[in-house]
């Protein structure tokens, strides 16, 4: 099932996402909540992509807890009258937060997981929408991972001639690395833009070019987009 | 098909043009070499030629241009042309190998049917049809390169443009290249342009020779052997001649120990698919070691587990007692671009010295002279980013020769240089070898392997397929 889902278009996908995402922030119910985070997570297990990085995501929400739980039951506190409901008050806030936040995670994983940026960049010209603007949004969606990669290098090329990786610990170290590697990012966008327009990515797309289709997938994921909004939004 | 006239580049900022003057026709079904020193206007004419200067380069052309009979002031159509640079790491886009393929093929509108058809024929062509789901991270240099030519290839352009396409291909993928590049132009009648410092290699492939120097045109003709060196074009073909001119090396100490032992050495980027797999090597003072062998052989992937980039299971990477891959092992990344990455060329070639504390002014004295040895004495306050490719190679060589490392990894030291640079670099690395130190170097090129080895050392299927004298050393 999840292979049709994966075949969807790009833009179904994100669609997808984002609708759960802005739901995720509309609906109060913490059980819902959770339903959504179970079909997520779900999902990305069906598609075996439930590997490290979901991990990662599961991580920052729970080191997100301290700073949250201060927040909210500072809140909780002030609003309520006694201490004690004002405690449970926050508790709930804090749990409906950081399910929101765990949907809108697992959310964008899945997209970034399901789509290539080849798909993405077809359906965006699909679109027909103007080529720059195509092209900006490629240069865009590729920049964390080809940021990630270089500065992993540039550490790697520093590291064999000496420089000891535990300078990083000191954020003042950091500028002498953003440096090369924003300079370096730079260098590459241009050769990177120069190749994807000779192959025709920001041209006015030809008549025959793929037009978006509905396929199953699609239809599925935009189906789920509208029906979650059909939930009750309020506890 | 394509007709320059009066046609001058200025970049934005600069006062004297990169290229001057140029009038050109090429015609359907011409093979043109493009040579000329680094610095001559080689690529600036080349995205002029393939109508890509609008997109390519900033500042103001000049002149006359027409791409198949219409006007080109502002370049040329899209899928005119296709062009494929120095640096093929960053053109790549996709995330497996047939994406990258199809990628130009799906932006026309064709289907899904095509898209294979052609990554599939291309790629058997070359040998690579298993690695088509393969992502591109996961390729070696040279596989990526072809990836790189391969999906300029799939958009069947008109005009191909290939800057140094054979810089990081074995022998036999080039020429496989070549004969492919021929066919094309003789059945379909591209135009294919290359630029290439291998004389030989275009010698035999090229119908037409175009010579820069300075942005002119200095030469425009048949690409015969003769007028070429007429040309002033001509190159040291001769490598007993070459040999003959470059230090000796000593004789070889066999009682020596080594200085790098490889002891059965197993290594994978996943557990199940070995690249390396039980490999023995020991490599003694004075000993230049060339490690031949095909594209993804495992040249890179031997070379960072010596500097200790890696770790293998099981095996083990010997130093001789009291040497550290941190302090002694120099390694040479393959692609310069990947390497530099400081603000001033000074900056970049005294980096390991300033890690290990040593105070400026001995640096900036040890910097001059390494430099100076290069050639690049006088660029020490020059952004490494604005240098040709060739002088960031050399910079690179000379920023880990100022430490002084015992061990010396050259991944590819000769990518991007002329003859006469080839020399010079194996002439510094025999008096590397006459120093004591011990060097490994990953190479492609049999004539710099003949002028710099002492020892050949062929890689197959992870281990070591041949080990021998070099052949071309006088007994
Ligand atoms: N980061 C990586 N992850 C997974 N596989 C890799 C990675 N780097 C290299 N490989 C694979 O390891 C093999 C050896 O790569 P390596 O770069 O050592 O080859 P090489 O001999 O240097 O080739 P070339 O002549 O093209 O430089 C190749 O098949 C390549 O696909
Ligand atoms: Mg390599």
């Amino acid at each position: 099932m999840t292979t049709v889902l994966r075949q969807a278009s790009a833009l179904s996908k994100c669609a997808f996402a984002v609708s759960l995402s802005v739901y995720a922030f509309a609906c109060p119910d913490w059980r819902i909540l959770v339903g959504v985070n179970l079909l997520l997570a779900g999902l990305l297990a069906a598609s075996r992509q439930f590997d490290r990085i979901v991990w990662l995501a599961l991580g920052v929400c729970v080191a997100s807890l301290p700073t949250l739980a201060a927040l909210f039951l500072l809140g909780g506190v002030e609003k309520a009258d006694t201490w004690r409901e004002g405690l449970v008050l926050g508790l709930s806030w804090l749990a409906v937060f950081e399910l929101r936040l765990l949907v809108m995670l697992l959310a964008d994983i899945l997209v970034v997981k399901w789509t290539t940026f080849s798909d993405l960049l077809l359906s965006l010209r699909a679109l027909r929408l103007p080529g720059k603007l195509v092209l900006f949004c490629s240069a865009l969606v590729t920049l964390l991972p080809s940021v990630f990669s270089l500065a992993a290098h540039v550490v790697e090329v520093q590291r064999c001639r000496g420089f000891d990786p535990k300078r990083l610990r000191n954020p003042k170290n950091f500028l002498p690395l953003f440096i090369p590697v924003f300079l370096a990012q730079l260098r590459r966008s241009t050769d990177l833009a120069l190749s994807l327009e000779l192959r025709g990515i920001s041209g006015a797309p030809p008549a025959r070019a793929s037009r978006l289709t509905l396929g199953v997938g699609d239809t599925a994921l935009l189906a789920a987009a509208v029906a979650v909004w059909l939930l009750p939004l309020s506890a | 098909m394509i007709e320059l006239e009066n046609v001058s580049f200025v970049p934005a900022g600069a006062s004297c043009p990169t290229l001057a003057e140029a009038t050109l026709r090429i015609g359907q079904g011409e093979r043109v070499g493009i040579v000329g020193p680094s610095g001559s206007g080689k690529s600036t004419l080349g995205y002029h030629l393939c109508g890509a200067h609008k997109l390519a380069l900033a500042g103001r052309t000049d002149g006359r241009l027409a791409y198949a009979g219409r006007d080109g002031t502002d370049g040329a159509p899209i899928g005119f042309a296709g062009l494929v640079g120095q640096n093929p790491e960053a053109q790549l886009f996709c995330r497996t190998v047939y994406d990258e393929l199809a990628l130009a093929l799906l932006a026309r509108g064709e289907d899904e049917t095509r898209c294979r058809q052609t990554a599939e024929t291309l790629l058997g062509r070359y040998g690579f049809a298993d690695r088509s789901q393969a992502s591109l991270g996961s390729l070696s240099l040279g596989q990526k390169q072809l990836t790189a030519v391969l999906s300029m290839l799939a958009m069947e352009p008109r005009v191909l443009l290939l800057d140094e396409p054979t810089s990081y291909l074995d022998a036999a993928a080039a020429d496989r290249l070549f004969a492919h590049l021929t066919e094309l132009s003789r059945e379909n009648g591209w135009i294919i342009l290359v630029i290439e410092h291998d004389r030989k290699r275009l010698a035999g492939f090229a119908d037409r020779l175009i010579a820069l120097d300075g942005g002119r045109i200095v030469h425009d003709g048949p690409a015969s052997a003769g007028e070429t060196r007429d040309a002033g074009v001509s190159e040291a073909e001769d490598w007993a001649e070459a040999l003959a001119a470059l230090p000796p090396f000593s004789p070889p100490s066999l009682d020596a120990a080594p200085l790098v032992e490889l002891h059965g050495l197993r290594f994978g980027y996943t557990p199940d698919a070995p690249i390396l797999d039980g490999l023995d090597l020991a490599v003694r003072p004075g000993e230049v070691v060339a490690l031949l062998g095909a594209n993804g052989a495992g040249k890179s992937t031997l070379l960072r587990l010596i500097k200790g980039l890696g770790k293998p299971a099981p095996g083990r990477v010997a130093l001789r007692a009291g040497l550290t891959a941190a302090h002694d092992v120099g390694l040479m990344f393959q692609n310069p671009e990947e390497q530099i990455f400081a603000h001033t060329v000074a900056a970049e070639c005294g980096y390991w010295l300033e890690n290990r504390g040593v105070e400026p002014e001995e640096r900036l004295a040890r910097c001059r002279a390494a430099l100076a040895g290069f050639g690049l004495g006088d660029l020490l306050d020059r952004a490494p980013f604005s240098l040709s490719f060739g002088e960031k190679r050399r910079l690179c060589l000379a920023a880990i020769l100022v430490a002084e490392p015992a061990v010396l990894c050259l991944d590819e030291p000769t990518t991007g240089l002329d003859a006469a640079n080839m020399a010079a670099m194996a002439a510094e690395v025999r008096r590397q070898a006459v120093n004591g130190r011990a060097v490994l170097l990953a190479t492609h090129e049999e004539a710099f392997a003949a002028m710099a080895a002492t020892r050949w050392v062929t890689l197959a299927n992870g281990r070591v397929a041949s080990d021998r004298p070099n052949p071309w050393l006088a007994p």
